[in-house]
């Protein structure tokens, strides 16, 4: 008997693995205070793979992980199949 | 029993996936716009702790990455004045705050006044602004800057050992504004910004006020001065930089204007309206409960410089985060929470040991905030 469906599972790990990387990368940007040199034009390309894989972390917390999330639990309520859920 | 096997189920699952990425992030980034703009002092001390505590590290030069030794002492002196002129700001509209902001005040003007932070300016024109006191060149950018914070210090402290240095400060302003062809000041040889002449344009007017002379023919007379070569007539914002004669040197930009406004909101609040009017009128975007505010006006695309940062979109870093002062010094509340969410998704504020920190801001990032977001209304105090 499945208790947890896999969909919830993937689910629940992709949002964790989102938020965590945010926080990682957060505190990256705060030792190196590389938006210092993004302001003052004076980053390099590395830096700025960062800065963009920062934003994308940033985005995804803040954007992909709360609709992924608000959508998973309207389809637990409707009890909707093969949305999130593999048929 | 259509909800969960038909259509009709999937649409709902769709419209609240797509609702909530179009709605969650402006909401819950800018929830604590509000508090911000009606004044709340344990925000405000927050962030001021934060800068307090940044400020003591006693920075320099090497604490700033912009490539150059002349932009890291405008950095540095950036730094220390933002500072000043936030807890100067946090101390007249919480004048309860004054016994733990007060002390550090001092230290920012006290730092200002250092050798290590006036030499960017010293460098440029091989003499000492304060030593130049007497002569009527230049120096718009230290001493209309320091000058503005001496105003604001002698607002909220009458007496404080400074005001003899402002009476100084403004006599040699006063002079050098009336006599310059264009109407600016130079604030290096040859280089006349209309946004480094605003602040000093302020600091004189905010000196008139303590002094009791504000209705003088001068002020008129500088702020005219101002109007006519500043401001370009088409759009109402402020050009980035003007020639020897009062021409334009470059276009009229978005980073310029909002910083302006945020300088001159305390002396001059009504050209600093009609100049906010013109920020909002042809910079300010809405992406999504997003504030952004363009660097060049709608149709006009061009670069980005120390003074903007980077332009993405068309959308300027500085212009957008200056516009905060702006919003809420002109009573903007729905542009005021808009931008603040974009400050809150890009600074990332985290609360160490009680404080408020914007944890990619650095230092002259917190500060900026700190002066932006304590921008005081002035119908509020």
């Amino acid at each position: 008997m499945k208790i947890v469906p896999g969909s919830t599972i993937r689910l629940g790990i992709l949002c964790v693995a989102i938020l965590l990387l945010h926080v990682v990368l957060l505190e990256v940007m705060a030792r190196t205070r590389i938006i210092e040199k993004v302001m003052a034009m004076q980053f390099t390309f590395p830096e700025l793979l960062l800065i963009l894989a920062f934003l994308a972390a940033r985005f995804a917390s803040y954007v992909l992980v709360p609709a992924a999330l608000v959508a998973f639990v309207v389809s637990r309520i409707l009890n909707v199949s093969g949305s999130l859920e593999p048929k | 029993v259509i909800l969960r096997r038909g259509w009709l189920g999937q649409v709902c699952v769709l419209v609240a996936f797509f609702g909530t990425m179009v709605f969650f992030p402006a909401w819950w980034s800018g929830r604590d716009a509000g508090s911000w703009y009606s004044g709340d002092l344990s925000r405000q001390q927050g962030l001021a702790r934060t800068v307090a505590v940044q400020i003591q590290r006693d920075l320099d030069q090497q604490d700033f990455f912009t490539g150059t030794g002349l932009y890291s002492g405008e950095w540095l002196f950036g730094t220390y004045l933002m500072a000043g002129i936030g807890f100067c700001q946090l101390v007249r509209e919480h004048p309860e705050a004054a016994g733990e902001f007060t002390p550090r005040i001092e230290t920012c003007i006290q730092t200002l006044l250092s050798k290590k932070v006036r030499e960017f300016d010293a460098n440029s024109w091989h003499e000492d602004a304060l030593s130049s006191l007497p002569s009527n060149v230049g120096h718009a950018a230290y001493l209309g800057y320091l000058n503005l914070l001496l105003g604001l210090y002698r607002e909220i402290a009458p007496g404080n050992s400074y005001v003899g240095l402002n009476d100084r400060i403004t006599e040699a302003l006063v002079r050098r504004m009336a006599t310059a062809p264009s109407g600016l000041v130079e604030t290096y040889p040859g280089e006349r910004y209309p946004v480094d002449n605003a602040p000093l344009l302020a600091s004189i007017v905010l000196h008139a006020r303590a002094t009791g002379r504000e209705s003088t023919d001068v002020i008129s007379r500088l702020e005219s001065g101002y109007r006519k070569h500043s401001i370009d007539p088409s759009t109402g914002l402020l050009f980035q930089a003007l020639g020897a004669d009062g021409s334009p040197r470059d276009a009229a930009r978005g980073s310029g204007s909002a910083l302006a406004v945020f300088y001159l909101h305390r002396g001059l609040p009504k050209l600093a309206r009609e100049i906010f009017e013109a920020v909002r009128r042809e910079l300010a975007v809405n992406v999504a409960g997003f504030g952004a505010i363009r660097e060049y006006p709608r149709g006009q695309t061009g670069s980005g410089d120390i003074d903007s940062g980077p332009v993405v979109f068309g959308f300027g870093f500085s212009a957008t985060g200056f516009s905060l002062g702006g919003a809420r010094a002109c009573n903007d509340p729905r542009l005021f929470r808009r931008l603040y969410a974009s400050a809150q998704f890009a600074g990332a504020p985290i609360h160490p040991d009680g404080r408020l920190e914007f944890v990619t801001a650095g230092p002259l990032g917190n500060a900026i905030l700190l002066a932006m977001l304590t921008a005081g209304p002035e119908d509020q105090l």
